[in-house]
């Protein structure tokens, strides 16, 4: 289990004090929460193994609302972690008890969209398809999706730099932010870039994106729009071998053709999937793969027949193509519904978010079984196959005692295994606490002291969510060394 | 007299930077000296013997080159294979009068990207792994070989565009895509520069995905070979012939534009380099360049009140990446005009050459607010403690 650093008495004991000053700063009634039943959603996020109960949740309105916060907190010396959704995976909105919960769920108003620039602005608390939601009338959309994208802020996009199943084509939250209005640790804002690409001075915008709510708060977004496509339909191959599916996917890059997305999914994935969305997903293969093309209809169809010809080679046992717009969405339906029909096979699960170098993709899978098999574990594989993201699905049950930990320790295996192999330990979802024990296979005691030390230039009492990304030990003997 | 330093490999960056003790400055092949605010130093260190394909893999999309690896070089590894760096990195060195080649350091430290900038994402984008010697002589990484990676904070991109202030790179990683399979070009003509913005803004709101948008006016445009003498408004496409057919179609329905030409293949991809290379303002070359980054829509407007400095211009990034060149010998190569233009419109402006005196004198690049300035400040003393990295090439104390 991950360790959590023991929380400041003199902040505990201040408590009353601090909910107190908290209030004069939030305007509304509501905006700073400290009852024991209404923190109580805020305690954890969707890595449930973990909870803790903060000193209080503040919901601020404004910029100048989480300035004052943030500016309070510093000067006070109280911890802050900031949440969107709470739908992190890895633990990156889990409080610490001497800590606030700065929740941006009221900051939710869209502030302008300017098709001619293709930008939109707005508050971070707007979900990541909220963003759609607001130009799709105009058939415009946000590209990066993750699967929680019905409630996942794009503070927390910003947060974790968010990316989906359409980041082969689109990219993920880096690619497609513009600019922001940020609050500082200090309580200080500042605006990096803009309508504009690519910012003057360093890229502090690139540098936040994906820091995990440890260097500021965003309170303000600049995200790139784009039209939406004409059109876009899947083709759903099974392979008897991933061996052969994964050749098949570097055949279809190397033509020169990059689809919007090119998932795989295992066998383990197929059959539970199946057994509850009844896609239609054939079982006597070892891989499946759903590759989308998008465009005109004439388009499509051409792109769709060039990959049918590339996938020849390598045998494929079983091919679909969707033909109709609701043919698309049977073929989306089983792997859409992949991580619910796990959920229903297993009592508990964790999904892991390793990325490997494409074509590493047979020897992962293969390492894959094996570190589960000595651990006893059932795994699935859902793997993002155009970039090398993979999502192995370790199946446990947490009521059993020490399975959890054991779970644990077989996802670490397996994100060790990813790093052996080229790849890193977490492709989309973040470090959060989850990870954050195993960033020593990643990076030397160098590396990663250079990085806290960036986190210290953005927060120079590491304040912060201080539990975060960077192993414990080593960030409190820094502490002690300063 | 300035000493040069040209290790041959990582290591010997780190000893001598370890051992140095005194400002640095940091070079690839050196063709982008002038670019930058100058620089007092005694010595200078040179990654041009650090070359050669470190680790290429094309399905899997990457490739690594040690840092000193020249652009010509990079692109005609990744050519073998039919693949390209997406961002379509522009060779400025001819700008600074420079016979030294562009290094692939040199375009991920100055972070230059071209004009398929605007669909394709910019250098940042793109380096998706550094290795790097930093202030005090340590060796490290970030980023890696995979193009989803959010382990730790994304060194790639505060590397990119610092100007070796941070760090030396050693040997720089980036995902690469296949060549296109085909492209064609539409260009408008006549239009003038507010109605050529507006012609690629409409483009761009379409589902038809032009790759790149730019407008010359016609003075600019004259200086193309095989081009008519009227200004031209260019949407570039690229694809399978024919998807182009039907994209290109469908969009000159869309814009109802009478007068267009159509330039394929490479006529097309001619008439692109010489936007990415700034060609037009080759010669003479002793103007003032500067490079404007502002919302596309902004950019007609941010050039008309340039008007009275007596330069030219043209467009890329629909409209949204300025190219200004200006008559020698004005008050500080423009910078004041420019500058509060600018803070009207939003975005950020770069001397891109600029006399000696001037660049010791003015921001090259965008002035910070000072929030911004403390953070930068910040940033350096944790990758360069004692400050002997190009000290000063990007903001004085930087």
């Amino acid at each position: 289990m991950v360790m959590l650093p023991d929380p400041d008495p003199a902040i505990l004991a201040a408590r009353e004090e601090i909910i107190r000053d908290l209030r004069t700063i939030i305007a509304a009634v509501d905006g700073v929460i400290d009852h024991p039943d209404e923190i109580k959603p805020y305690e954890t996020d969707a890595l449930t193994a973990y909870k803790e109960t903060p000193l209080a949740v503040v919901l601020p309105e404004t910029t100048d609302e989480v300035a004052a916060v943030m500016a309070y907190c510093h000067s006070r010396g109280v911890k802050v972690v900031a949440r969107g959704a709470g739908t992190s995976l890895a633990g990156g909105a889990l409080p610490l008890k001497d800590a606030i919960v700065l929740g941006v769920s009221k900051m939710t108003q869209i502030l302008e969209v300017d098709y001619d620039n293709r930008t939109i602005t707005l508050q971070p608390g707007v979900t990541n398809l909220g963003v759609t939601d607001a130009v799709s009338g105009d058939r415009f959309f946000y590209a990066p999706d993750p699967s929680s994208q019905l409630a996942c802020t794009i503070a927390g996009n910003i947060g974790m730099n968010s990316g989906g199943a359409h980041c082969l084509k689109y990219g993920v939250t880096s690619n497609n932010l513009m600019g922001v209005e940020l609050v500082l640790p200090t309580g200080e804002i500042v605006r990096l870039g803009g309508k504009h690409l690519d910012a003057g001075g360093l890229d502090l915008l690139g540098l936040i994106t994906g820091s995990e709510g440890m260097l500021g708060v965003v309170t303000e977004a600049t995200l790139r729009i784009l039209h939406s496509p004409e059109g876009a339909r899947p083709i759903l191959f099974g392979f008897k071998s991933s061996r052969d599916a994964g050749a098949c996917v570097d055949a279809i890059i190397a033509s020169g053709i990059i689809p919007v997305a090119i998932e795989f999914m295992d066998r383990p994935a197929i059959h539970a999937t199946e057994k509850f969305a009844h896609a239609g997903y054939p079982l006597d293969v070892e891989a499946l793969l759903i590759i989308e093309v998008e465009g005109s209809g004439d388009e499509i169809d051409a792109m769709l027949s060039r990959i049918q010809n590339i996938a020849k080679d390598f045998s494929p046992a079983y091919e679909r193509v969707a033909k109709t717009s609701a043919e698309s969405i049977a073929i989306w339906k089983g792997r859409k519904s992949a991580f619910g029909a796990i959920g229903r096979i297993s009592p508990d699960y964790f999904c892991m978010d390793g990325t490997i170098p494409t074509g590493k993709l047979p020897e992962a899978l293969d390492g894959i079984a094996s570190i589960c098999q000595s651990y006893g574990f059932e795994v699935a594989n859902i793997f993002h196959a155009g970039d090398g993201n993979l999502h192995p699905l370790i199946l446990y049950n947490a009521n059993e005692p020490g399975e959890t930990e054991r779970a644990e320790a077989c996802g670490g295996d397996i994100l060790k295994l990813c790093v052996a192999l080229g790849g890193c330990l977490t492709g989309e979802h973040g470090v959060g606490v989850e990870k954050r024990d195993l960033m020593t296979e990643q990076f030397t005691a160098d590396e990663l002291d250079l990085q806290r030390r960036i986190k210290r230039a953005f927060d120079p009492k590491y304040l912060m969510n201080p539990h975060k990304v960077f192993p414990l030990e080593a960030t409190s003997m820094m502490e002690a060394a300063e | 007299m300035t000493d040069f330093l040209r290790p041959e490999t990582p290591e010997e960056v780190a000893e001598a930077i370890k051992d140095i003790g005194r400002p640095i400055g940091i070079e690839g092949g050196g063709g982008l000296k002038g670019l930058g605010r100058t620089v007092d130093e005694q010595c200078i260190l040179k990654t041009d013997r650090l070359t050669g394909v470190v680790e290429y893999s094309p399905t899997e999309l990457f490739v690594s080159f040690a840092a000193g690896t020249t652009l010509a070089d990079a692109k005609a590894v990744l050519a073998e294979k039919n693949q390209r760096l997406p961002f379509d990195p522009p060779d400025l060195t001819h700008l600074y009068g420079s016979n030294a080649p562009a290094t692939v350091g040199g375009v991920a430290a100055a972070g230059l990207s071209g004009p398929s900038r605007l669909a394709s994402g910019a250098a940042r984008d793109f380096l998706i792994g550094i290795k790097f010697v930093d202030g005090i002589g340590q060796y490290m990484h970030g980023g890696g070989r995979v193009m989803k990676n959010v382990t730790g904070y994304d060194l790639c991109k505060i590397s990119a565009g610092a100007m070796g202030t941070l760090g030396v790179f050693t040997e720089v990683t980036f995902k690469v895509l296949p060549n296109a399979v085909a492209e064609r070009t539409l260009a408008l003509q006549g239009l003038d520069d507010f109605a050529g913005q507006a012609a690629m803004s409409a483009a761009l709101k379409t589902p038809f995905e032009p790759v790149a948008a730019a407008h010359l006016p016609a003075n600019i445009a004259e200086r193309f070979e095989g081009i008519s003498n009227s200004s031209q408004t260019l949407i570039r496409f690229e694809g399978f012939p024919d998807s182009l057919d039907y994209r290109t179609e469908a969009i000159r329905k869309h814009l109802q534009a009478e007068n267009i030409i159509t330039y394929d293949g490479e006529a097309s991809a001619a008439i692109w380099s010489g936007v990415r290379d700034i060609l037009p303002f080759q010669s003479p070359d002793d103007r003032a360049i500067w490079r404007i980054s502002t919302a596309p829509t902004a950019g007609p407007d941010l050039v008309a009140k340039l008007q009275g400095l007596g330069g030219e211009a043209f467009y890329d990034w629909a409209g949204g990446m300025i190219w200004l060149a200006l008559p020698p010998h004005l008050e500080a190569a423009g910078s004041a005009e420019i500058r509060s233009a600018i803070e009207f419109t939003g975005g950020h402006a770069t001397l891109m050459r600029g006399p000696e005196p001037v660049r010791a004198v003015v921001d090259v690049f965008q002035p910070l607010a000072p929030t911004i300035m403390k953070l930068t400040k910040g940033l350096k003393d944790v990758f360069d403690p004692n400050g002997i990295l190009n000290p000063g090439r990007m903001y004085a104390d930087i």
